[in-house]
């Protein structure tokens, strides 16, 4: 994918992740948060979603900053919508401008569209504040980082996070009574994100 | 990761409750009205909000923040709010009793509509005339109390206070800093009195430092090795809301040399002046590069001189011009005095 292309469909996605984040009640985000987010929804894709391809893994490239995973190119992308008076900065962060819109095509992909709605949903209901705390306990990060080579997360079906929350799906099924009572992989991913809540706030790593 | 057969139960049969299941009714009640729990200043104000059910799957959350805020000011005419999907209140009123007598009445109202009793405590819902148990297995009412009473940034000096006058001024704390008696027996037996700090002391005081701010403050105090990151050694980070915040650690005062037969340098508050100018220039570096997300970094001062005298920073004057730009994104926290008061 060249770089103009790669700026612009980043710019699409990061747009419909603020309109959708809009609607749940959360009006303005940080650069360092939308990174965080988007790494999110590229780790835990193929755990919601594993018998397809992850459609974040060719577009986006994870390597650990001190802020956490950054990929480079959504800065352009930001710079790209703030000069096209479709974001604006506030003290709070980025902000959609009032009536402002941006699409690559007549219908943005309706796979991402359930997966940012899916997405926004967990995370706003923990908010911004804790971001970082689930990025700094997510099992692929924290693996990356004590790696010795250059930091580059890995976002494929095999990344360490989807393996936990394989781990964690197994244990919960060994204790089920029938077939029946096995959740769906989205609330599997909702369960997880309460379980490392609870870390967070015991302050434990 | 293990589950018990009870815990599956109880997710099991969450999983299939409507409301549960209801993603408005969770993100109303986790996002918003949680926190609007958490920010009242005073929970003796009791009081209950009220939905209809068609109004919950109908909410627009864009303004419903705002909106809340004004629930609040009107509190002081009512005790039962109800709102509609966009947060007006479309009906008040004020249910006498105690509060046993409160919640009776609450669970009566609830065969209509969703309630949500804001008492002393917590928040209790109500729905279909009963009152609902909280239902986590994952954490507990007294582990989200105790978060609660973590202390956000604005209390950041009043941490350190307590720090450094009730945490590291008792023995089982501060005598990890010190040079054992033995060793400095074997150089000099008069070193037993002085505040000699042991060989490399600044890991123990960086790690002491954030395991205290873990448990008092409510964010993820990182350093280094935790990070991957091959650049400072002496730095505790953490995130507040998307921006990034450091803290360097030095001391003050004399440690054991490399091979523990000897005194290192006397560290003296030149030394404190050296740590302003390093930590300014990291906060150059830093907000040059990548990190534009960097709000603030501190300098922490462990002192254990045998005499201390107050720090002179001479107003900054040696800070190079070149750096004062940074000054406002700079600070010095409280300076931590370390006093070996019982020499065994």
């Amino acid at each position: 994918m060249n770089s103009y292309s790669d700026k612009m469909k980043k710019s699409e996605d990061i747009y419909q992740l603020l309109k959708k984040l809009n609607s749940v009640g959360w009006k303005s985000i940080r650069e360092s948060s939308i990174n965080r987010i988007m790494y999110l929804a590229a780790v835990l894709y193929s755990f919601r979603y594993p018998n397809e391809d992850n459609i974040l893994q060719s577009q986006y490239r994870f390597s650990v900053t001190l802020s956490g995973p950054e990929d480079a190119e959504i800065e352009n992308a930001l710079i790209n919508l703030q000069s096209n008076d479709v974001i604006k900065q506030t003290e709070e962060g980025y902000q959609i401008c009032p009536g402002a819109e941006f699409a690559l095509t007549e219908q943005f992909n309706d796979k991402k569209q359930q997966w940012f709605d899916d997405i926004a949903y967990i995370i706003a209901i923990y908010g911004e504040d804790k971001i970082y705390d689930f990025i700094f306990r997510d099992p692929e990060y924290r693996e990356t980082l004590q790696g010795n080579s250059v930091y580059n997360l890995n976002i494929g079906c095999d990344n360490a996070t989807v393996k936990f929350l394989n781990t964690f799906k197994d244990a919960f099924e060994e204790k089920i009574q029938t077939k029946e009572d096995a959740l769906d992989n989205r609330q599997y991913l909702e369960l997880y994100f309460e379980y490392v809540f609870g870390k967070i706030l015991r302050g434990e790593k | 990761m293990q589950f018990t057969y009870e815990d599956v139960s109880k997710i099991v049969k969450a999983s299939k409750d409507t409301t549960e299941n209801n993603r408005n009714y969770q993100l109303l009640y986790k996002r918003f009205l949680k926190r609007m729990w958490e920010e009242q200043p005073n929970h003796q104000v009791m009081f209950c909000l009220a939905i209809s059910p068609e109004d919950v799957d109908a909410l627009k959350f864009e303004d419903l923040e705002d909106k809340l805020k004004i629930v609040v000011s009107s509190l002081g005419e009512a005790n039962y709010l109800k709102i509609d999907n966009e947060g007006n209140i479309v009906e008040t009123k004020y249910i006498e009793g105690d509060t046993s007598e409160v919640k009776k009445r609450l669970s009566e109202l609830s065969a209509r509509d969703y309630l949500f009793f804001f008492g002393e405590q917590d928040i209790t819902k109500f729905i279909n005339g009963a009152a609902v148990d909280e239902n986590n297995i994952f954490y507990s009412r007294s582990d989200r109390m105790k978060y609660r009473e973590k202390k956000d940034i604005s209390k950041i000096n009043e941490v350190m206070d307590n720090y450094t006058r009730q945490h590291v001024t008792k023995q089982v704390n501060y005598m990890v800093f010190f040079a054992d008696s033995p060793t400095l027996y074997r150089i000099d037996p008069n070193l037993k009195q002085r505040n000699i700090l042991r060989n490399k002391p600044e890991h123990y005081m960086r790690d002491q430092l954030c395991d205290y701010l873990t448990d008092n403050m409510k964010y993820t105090f990182t350093t280094e090795p935790e990070l991957g990151q091959s650049k400072r050694e002496l730095d505790i980070y953490f995130d507040v809301s998307g921006e990034l915040y450091f803290i360097e650690v030095k001391w003050l005062g004399v440690s054991l040399n490399d091979s523990g037969n000897g005194l290192s340098t006397s560290y003296t508050d030149a030394r404190a002046r050296d740590g302003v100018t390093q930590t300014l220039e990291y906060i150059e570096e830093l907000m040059n590069t990548s990190e534009k997300s960097l709000r603030h970094g501190y300098l922490a001062i462990f002192d254990a001189r045998d005499n201390k005298s107050n720090i002179d920073f001479q107003e900054y004057r040696f800070v190079r011009k070149e750096l004062e730009t940074y000054l406002p994104y700079f600070s010095v926290l409280k300076v931590i005095p370390l006093e070996k008061r019982h020499p065994a």
